[in-house]
């Protein structure tokens, strides 16, 4: 069910962004290096957020409005890594990860408790798409997940070995790449793993492929058969404006790395113990899925009293250096925020999702998004959503169109 | 000894099980429940525990484990582990470990490969180099500045962990404690054997 009234239709935000909208090279606000600020939060944003959404069963968008989807959405292998939905890079279509329960849902029990045997099958992955401009929502491909969609077109997602996803069988498949839409897809992995696709840096596609223990190994796959493990047990915050950039976090190494996505040459780095927040407790681990936009990047990090902090970093030619810190405080948001997304111009706002307390549908949490205007440090926050999940659309493949047609 | 009532909703269930008490990520409680001679449910003595290095149950790679109960993984999850093992050889994960079921969290998101284990060798033993952060020991990193010596090895990436004495400090054994009380408190004498209804997580 449509949890979002319909009433967001009749609002649209002419001043939104998108991760699409950036001007790329635009000058950054004057940060103060080091500048450390807890969030002043302010209820009351609009129930459309100013950038696109997808719930578990509908696109929220600041220009389309409300559009219920034919098919539920669930990331259950891609979730927070990687984007539940992918807009187009000419924004017509927005593809979104989608699942088949074959098996009641409900994440208290065990699977015996549910009377499923190892290794039979509980649910399916598949990637659909909707047609902003005809409403058609149509499947892209079944027992498959994870989207990468590049500015001239090519479309990358895992294909499973099999269809469905079967009870404590490890969901092995390939990354595959359609030349376009209509384009049958080609294998451009050889050994079948766990993957999950992130985005397009340049030519080179950037995936995870997922471990015992849940460990991230970053593979760069740069066309059929030519894989290469760009960074072991590391996490990507984001891909650079050009494309030829990557900034991860080596969990491992507690290292903040900026590297050349070519040659997989490291252009600088950081120490995670060299970030020292002037004001709250010390900063423990660092999150996938940030955004970056001029020279500022964005994302998101823990601390050893559950809080999070909003991080940005500068990023000159090869050097890089924290610049802000931006606190969020446990006591509203005890699981943190999550995806932030950097809007025009570069650095001065972000939109992020926030879990909040309480229960929503079917016992999961409830969300809401945070528009946070930086220079004050001040974050609006959004009604609360009740649906199942709640996640930002957006493309981290770079370069944008804009980029690629400007040269 | 505690006597006490399993949880509510699962009290008719078979009282052989670890709980997980969720803390924070790096100072939880897990405890293992077990049927004394009398027939009733006891728990045993507890062990300080962490899981992850985010409160976000959804977070793969990250969040702590989501709440529920869960099953020892069956073997079907190839290359290796199946239930539970003394001498596991995994990438990254060694030794004494209990295999989880793969587990939902509430907005579906799957999370895979879980385990309680601890940091050491496959035979049991401390690998510790001058390494901050060995895979094979249980390093005195502490998890921040101003932490206590020994605290940082208890996040992870989502697993629920427990301590145990190394090179670099001679802590209380929780591993070998959380081990002979399984074999002993009826978890079985046996290895590699998949096993219902075996954790319960919950806050």
């Amino acid at each position: 069910m449509v949890r979002l009234a319909a009433a967001l239709l009749a609002v649209a935000l002419a001043a939104c962004g998108r991760t699409g909208d950036r001007a790329v090279g635009e000058p950054t606000r004057n940060l103060q290096p080091g500048a450390d600020a807890e969030v002043t939060v302010l209820q009351g944003g609009s129930p459309t957020p100013p950038f696109p959404f997808v719930t578990d069963d509908a696109v929220v968008h600041p220009r389309d409005g409300t559009i219920a989807l034919d098919h539920e959405v669930g990331p259950a292998f891609s979730s927070y890594l990687a984007p539940a939905a992918v807009p187009s890079p000419d924004e017509r279509f927005i593809a979104y990860n989608a699942w088949t329960d074959l098996i009641p849902f409900d994440p208290q029990k065990s699977w015996s408790q549910l009377g499923v045997e190892p290794g039979e099958p509980v649910g399916t992955p598949s990637i659909r798409l909707i047609d902003l401009e005809t409403g058609d929502d149509t499947t892209l491909a079944d027992g498959a997940y994870s989207v990468a969609w590049r500015a001239d077109g090519p479309i990358a997602y895992v294909e499973g070995s099999e269809r469905d996803y079967r009870a404590n069988v490890v969901y092995r498949g390939h990354v595959v790449v359609r030349p376009s839409l209509g384009s049958p897809a080609e294998a451009w992995t050889t050994e079948a793993a766990h993957y999950i696709v992130y985005g397009w840096a340049g030519g080179s596609l950037l995936v995870y492929r997922v471990g015992e223990g849940e460990e991230l190994d970053v593979v760069a796959v740069d066309g059929p058969g030519h894989a290469r493990v760009l960074a072991p047990h590391a996490r990507i915050i984001a891909i650079s404006p050009d494309g030829t950039r990557a900034l991860l976090f080596a969990y491992d190494r507690r290292s903040i790395e900026l590297l050349d996505v070519a040659t997989g040459g490291e252009l600088a780095h950081l120490e995670l113990a060299q970030i020292r927040p002037a004001q709250g407790p010390p900063i423990v681990d660092l999150m996938y899925a940030g955004s970056w936009s001029g020279d500022l990047v964005a994302a998101v990090a823990s601390r050893p009293d559950a809080s999070t902090a909003l991080t940005l970093f500068r990023v000159t030619g090869a050097g890089l250096e924290l610049s802000e810190v931006l606190s969020f405080p446990v006591q509203i948001f005890p699981m943190g925020i999550a995806e932030p997304q950097l809007l025009d111009p570069p650095g001065s706002r972000v939109i992020a999702l926030a879990p909040l307390r309480g229960k929503g549908e079917a016992g999961a949490t409830v969300y809401a998004y945070l528009d946070c205007d930086l220079a004050t440090a001040r974050c609006t926050q959004g009604p609360p959503v009740t649906d199942r999940l709640f996640h930002p659309i957006y493309n981290p493949s770079r370069p944008t169109p804009e980029v690629v047609s400007g040269g | 000894m505690l006597v006490a009532p399993a949880p509510a909703a699962q009290a008719q269930r078979s009282c052989h099980y670890f709980e997980f008490v969720k803390g924070t990520n790096i100072n939880s409680t897990l405890r293992w429940w077990y049927t004394d001679q009398y027939g009733r449910c006891n728990r045993s003595v507890e062990w300080r525990a962490g899981s992850g290095t985010s409160t976000n149950a959804c977070l793969r790679n990250a969040g702590w484990l989501p709440n529920g109960w869960y099953d020892l993984a069956d073997g079907s999850n190839a290359p290796q582990p199946i239930g539970h093992v003394n001498q596991y050889t995994g990438s990254s994960i060694f030794g004494r470990v209990w295999h989880l079921q793969d587990k939902r969290c509430s907005d579906g998101t799957l999370r895979t490969e879980l385990f309680i284990h601890t940091e050491e060798k496959p035979n049991n033993g401390q690998y510790c180099t001058s390494d901050p952060d060995d895979l094979q020991c249980w390093d005195s990193t502490p998890a921040y500045s101003g932490a206590s010596s020994g605290t940082n090895d208890y996040y992870s990436q989502g697993c629920i962990k427990v301590r145990r004495p190394s090179d670099e400090g001679n802590w209380p054994d929780a591993m070998s404690d959380v081990h002979s009380t399984w074999h002993n408190l009826g978890g079985g004498a046996g290895h590699g054997e998949a096993r219902p209804d075996s954790l319960y997580v919950h806050s």
